[in-house]
């Protein structure tokens, strides 16, 4: 690892956002006394954020199933379907950039997809074939929890998605059962990058029998 | 300095208004009271105290408490409560923890702490049980138990959590019980006025699944000849007639119990906590019998090193002194530190 070394853009610290956090200081409930630990951002669904040491809004938060907006513990069951939908909604508020297709010669049946350290060997296969005149799209995963807003979309715009993984399926599993695409699996798991050789092997015998 | 003002809280001021769910009977609501009843002594605002747990019944403790608490995560109190500590000196930051809870998935954050000396009062419910997922045994339980998980008897040789505490070089290591009010808030009381990591273990009866662990040092007929009250300071003799005490045999490396009666007074030993060497409180820890006879309660070890907390604070405040740039103009002058340039 210590031999390893990559580029890196230096970011312009000025131009990073600025994460702050405002934390809670005053009660937020309806009678002006109470503090709802619970209660949460109607756009972003988050919580407030009282840090210890703020005096009056003193709470306990864990593990255990929280009474929506109150945080007291709640045994009730329809309270904790409600609270389960809100933290997976919470989640799928976060913004995510749509996911961008490259596909030069803009008439591709074929899509690969792929996440993670395969893009490269991905890449590179894409451009070998293109380079002997086969047209294939490629596109690689930046954001996996939400996915982008516009995936099914695009995935649906291709004859076939060909999901090239080091690992026995995991992303192929999920775009398969999420958006019942019947996208086909390229799985190798040695411990090894795969080679842009062998990926364009296998997207030729793809691409042969659309 | 001025003198601090008097809050003027009680008992009630410390309890939140969440139904407590502990089984009926259970040594969790005498240590909650207890603890609730000590608060008040603290005269710290109610804000700046901070409760956090791991996984457990016992960790259900900061649910029922009327200040900041963290129900957290399994075994990891000890991690959680480290980065509270030392980034906010001004609370009083404490660790609640079950024998399974600290000793088993949380064993090597405990003795991080302790040796790191975090300034985090942490309390121990030792029930040698796990009570909340029913019943198996923990590192606390004895060699030969039978519990659900161990159908022919423990083959573990159990952890004595002192021993363990004072091997990781605890500054302050203490035991009580849970029936007994007046110890168990005393010992609060010397924890809290400790500097760096105290470390209670509070023996507590989970009625349910290992009913009576301790009844030989809480039942009037037996307690007093079981029972060894360390008092700093004073000889260490304990009977009900004082009829036993303790010597540090010559040539041997530990403490024994004794006859009072056949002990010259000058050998009896004369507890001091504050003794460097951890072996003399390492021995005390070593003195009940399997069947709890010759059980010390009370403070083992009170000796005074710097807290981690002060430490990394005194690095803090070092480096920002004498700094002349914007957090981000040093930010910048990081990243561009070292092998960079620049593409065109
Ligand atoms: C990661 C993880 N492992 C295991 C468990 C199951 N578990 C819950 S509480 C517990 C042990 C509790 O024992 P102790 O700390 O003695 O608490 P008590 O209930 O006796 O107070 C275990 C093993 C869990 N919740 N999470
Ligand atoms: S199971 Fe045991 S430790 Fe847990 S609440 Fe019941 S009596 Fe207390
Ligand atoms: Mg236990």
């Amino acid at each position: 690892m210590a031999n390893g070394s990559e580029p890196w853009l230096l970011p312009d610290v000025e131009s990073l956002p600025d994460l702050r956090v405002e934390f809670a200081t005053e009660p937020n409930g309806e009678d002006g006394t109470t503090f709802l630990p619970y209660l949460r951002d109607p756009q972003t669904l988050a919580r407030p954020w009282a840090v210890p040491g703020t005096p009056g809004l003193e709470h306990r938060i864990g593990g255990l199933e929280k009474a929506d907006k109150t945080g007291d513990i709640s045994y009730d069951p329809a309270n904790h379907d409600f609270m389960v939908r809100t933290r997976a909604a919470r989640i799928e508020t976060i913004p995510v950039p749509d996911i961008e297709v490259e596909d030069p010669h803009g008439d591709a049946e074929v899509l690969v997809l792929g996440w993670g350290s395969t893009y490269g060997p991905i890449g590179a296969a894409c451009r070998g074939l293109r380079r002997r005149g086969l047209s294939v799209a490629q596109a690689h995963l930046r954001h996996l929890a939400p996915m982008p807003a516009n995936l099914g979309e695009v995935l649906r715009r291709y004859d076939r998605v060909v999901i090239p993984e080091m690992n026995l399926g995991q992303l192929a599993h999920v775009i398969r059962a999420r958006y019942l695409v019947d996208a086909i699996g390229y799985n190798q798991v040695r411990g090894l990058p795969f080679t842009a050789a062998e990926l364009e092997t296998m997207l030729e015998e793809v691409l042969k029998n659309v | 300095m001025s003198e601090p003002v008097a809050l003027k809280l009680t008992a009630k001021d410390f309890k939140s208004d969440q139904e407590v769910r502990w089984c009926p009977g259970c040594g969790d609501y005498a240590i909650l009271a207890a603890v609730q009843g000590f608060m008040p002594e603290l005269n710290i605002p109610r804000e700046n105290i901070v409760f956090v747990s791991g996984i457990g019944c016992s960790s259900r403790f900061p649910y029922y408490m009327n200040t900041y608490g963290m129900h957290s995560i399994h075994g990891r109190a000890p991690a959680i409560a480290t980065g509270l500590s030392v980034s906010r000196p001004d609370l009083s930051v404490w660790v609640v923890t079950g024998d399974g809870d600290a000793l088993s998935i949380g064993g090597n954050h405990l003795i991080h702490a302790l040796r790191r000396n975090v300034n985090l009062k942490i309390l121990l419910f030792n029930n040698r049980i796990y009570g909340l997922t029913k019943g198996q045994y923990s590192p606390t339980s004895e060699v030969g138990k039978i519990t659900k998980s161990t159908p022919s008897g423990s083959a573990d040789a159990p952890f004595n959590p002192l021993s363990l505490a004072l091997g990781a070089e605890a500054t302050f290591v203490a035991r009580t019980i849970d029936s007994d009010r007046k110890h168990l808030q005393s010992v609060l009381r010397a924890a809290a006025e400790h500097q760096g990591s105290a470390f209670v273990e509070i023996y507590q009866n989970c009625n349910i699944f290992n009913d009576g662990a301790f009844d030989s040092l809480k039942e009037p007929a037996t307690r007093d000849d079981f029972l060894i009250r360390l008092e700093h300071g004073q000889p260490i003799t304990f009977g009900s007639g004082g009829q036993f005490c303790v010597v540090h045999p010559p040539g041997g490396f530990g403490l024994e119990v004794r006859p009072t009666a056949d002990t010259p007074a000058g050998e009896i030993v004369v507890h001091d906590a504050t003794v460097a060497d951890p072996a003399y409180a390492f021995a005390l820890s070593r003195l009940p019998g399997l069947d709890l006879s010759n059980t010390p309660i009370g403070v083992f070890r009170s000796v005074a090193r710097p807290s981690y907390d002060s430490v990394v604070q005194e690095q803090v405040a070092a480096a920002k002194a004498g700094v002349d740039q914007t957090p981000e103009q040093q930010l910048s002058a990081l990243l561009g530190s070292g092998d960079t340039w620049t593409i065109l």
